[in-house]
């Protein structure tokens, strides 16, 4: 792999999973109990009508799971198309991979700062809000590190979408519902998680390791084999 | 080690059912600075895609410094630059920028020879690609196809879109800094001009097909044109092999031969004109008259030809 070539990576893609983790960081500070004043720009705790905080049961709460799904899945889905799309418009897979590196290396390079950047920008404010979650006092709610694996496994679609966006991005197909095909495995486990069927939900994240890894395979596969035309 | 740079061998093409490159065959001396022409949609750029390893050839294969294209070692390939259609660059990064990161892949980075074209050109460090000209992105796609100090630099159409004078200063600068010590280029170009100037061989290929592959002034000479001048209506003249147009213009009749050779002359002398005129023509002339294939002329030129007008006919 090339060091330089992560930095490239990296520098084009952080600001997309800045605003990714902005976004995630604001759903989970409202989840802390703040609502957003939009007329003040500030935000200010929620009460109910005895005056008391109102704070939902951490990682638990009705549609939390579906929201990290939704901004995790929508970051992979960005930076995948980006880093592979930017390149066939502007020409530079001609540039990139006449560099002397293995046409592997490259993409490798290209894959580990895209997970870096999906799995970061998702993963810091999680975890913030885990030691939230875990000191005491902060809520009134019984918390156990279990109750995070929903979020876990939307944490892994997220990924696992990145590496299919990737992977319709590097290939060459005639029709664009055939190029997305690589989104179908993904949509699935979307569709699991929002149906959350229970028990289902962590076999689910077992499930998206060996998806990544096919994922992987393939893509080294495609660039290997399309033409750069 | 062979003393060839670039051998292909039947490298063949399809995108679709179309065949874009059929069986070429190319042999590039060591040190020599080959032309590559053709017209639009001739196959080209899908050949120097092919030699660089960017699209993987149905049939036949590419040797480049002796090793495969498609299989091609990050160490061959450090000695190959290749600048693309476009001077494809990363359009957000500065000069500086692009400069570290291209610097990064190679030992043998000449950062003095990077630095001296860059000042040549009077070009900025801190400027981005998006904010430079067609011609400024083309000098700096050449400064960094150079600094690695490659043995064959391979550039498809790289004065494509420029003006004049940017086309010429940066051919000069390419050919002072590269063939000072004998590396081997090979470029395509529509700029006939510039490849009369700098190619000592020529390839050209016509839907696909590689017709000629020459050293330029044997193909100069090979093509020419002669001008048959008669007291009145030119008679006909039967199909000949090697005429590549037959134009009838008053008393004269214009041939463009292939191989002017003795027995093509009694031929033409056998027609008893008064006067032969052999003008020999400059390479776009002779890659016009090469490639042009069957004419077709406007409607209104097709109409049938008076005394005095020109015809234009197919051929032979």
């Amino acid at each position: 792999m090339s060091k330089s070539l992560i930095i490239k990576e990296l520098r084009e893609t952080w600001w997309l999973g800045l605003i990714a983790a902005l976004l995630l960081g604001l759903y989970l500070f409202v989840q802390m109990g703040y609502q957003p004043d939009v007329f003040s720009l500030s935000f200010r705790r929620l009460e109910n009508y005895q005056g008391r905080l109102v704070i939902p049961q951490p990682f638990l709460v009705a549609g939390f799971r579906e929201a990290v799904l939704w901004i995790a899945a929508g970051l992979g889905l960005i930076v995948g198309f980006w880093q592979t799309v930017s390149e066939s418009v502007q020409g530079t897979w001609l540039f990139l991979l006449h560099r002397p590196l293995s046409r592997q290396s490259v993409i490798l390079s290209k894959l580990v700062s895209g997970l870096m950047v999906t799995a970061v920008a998702i993963a810091v404010p999680l975890l913030m809000y885990l030691m939230w979650a875990m000191t005491p006092g902060t809520h009134a709610n019984p918390f156990e590190l279990w109750m995070t694996t929903e979020s876990i496994v939307a944490w892994l679609v997220g990924l696992t979408t990145y590496l299919a966006a990737f992977l319709c991005g590097m290939r060459g197909a005639r029709w664009y519902a055939s190029r997305l095909v690589p989104l179908v495995p993904v949509l699935f486990f979307g569709l699991m998680i929002f149906g959350g069927v229970p028990g289902l939900i962590t076999p689910l994240g077992f499930a998206t390791l060996p998806v990544d890894v096919i994922l992987i395979a393939v893509i080294l596969f495609t660039a290997r084999h399309r033409d750069y035309a | 080690m062979s003393e060839y740079a670039v051998i292909t061998d039947g490298l063949t093409k399809f995108y679709g059912d179309t065949p874009v490159v059929r069986r070429l065959d190319l042999k590039i001396p060591k040190g020599c600075v080959y032309g590559l022409l053709g017209r639009n949609g001739a196959g080209k750029s899908t050949t120097i895609k092919m030699l660089t390893g960017m699209v993987i050839p149905d049939f036949g294969h590419a040797t480049l410094l002796g090793e495969d294209a498609r299989e091609m070692s990050p160490t061959t390939r450090a000695r190959i630059a290749y600048v693309a259609e476009g001077h494809p660059l990363y359009r957000m990064m500065t000069i500086s920028q692009l400069e570290r990161f291209t610097e990064s892949f190679y030992e043998n980075w000449n950062g003095d020879l990077f630095g001296q074209i860059i000042d040549h050109f009077q070009l900025s460090r801190k400027r981005r690609v998006w904010r430079m000209s067609r011609g400024q992105r083309a000098q700096i796609a050449l400064a960094l196809a150079i600094a690695p100090d490659p043995e064959l630099l391979i550039l498809d159409d790289p004065t494509l879109g420029l003006d004049t004078v940017v086309r010429r200063d940066m051919l000069e600068s390419l050919i002072q800094l590269i063939q000072r010590e004998g590396r081997t280029i090979l470029f395509s170009s529509h700029i006939l001009g510039d490849v009369e100037r700098v190619a000592d061989r020529i390839g050209i290929m016509v839907d696909g097909v590689l017709r000629v592959a020459a050293p330029t002034d044997h193909f100069k000479q090979m093509v020419q044109r002669v001008v048959l001048t008669f007291d009145d209506t030119p008679p006909p003249l039967n199909e000949t092999e090697g005429i590549l147009s037959n134009i009838v213009n008053g008393h004269r009749r214009e041939l463009t031969i292939i191989g002017l050779t003795d027995e093509r002359r009694n031929i033409l002398e056998a027609l008893n004109p008064k006067v032969i005129d052999i003008v020999d023509l400059n390479l776009e002339d002779a890659f016009i008259e090469y490639t042009r294939g069957e004419r077709r002329p406007l409607p209104l030129l097709n109409a049938p030809a008076k005394r005095g007008q020109t015809t234009v006919t197919t051929p032979t």
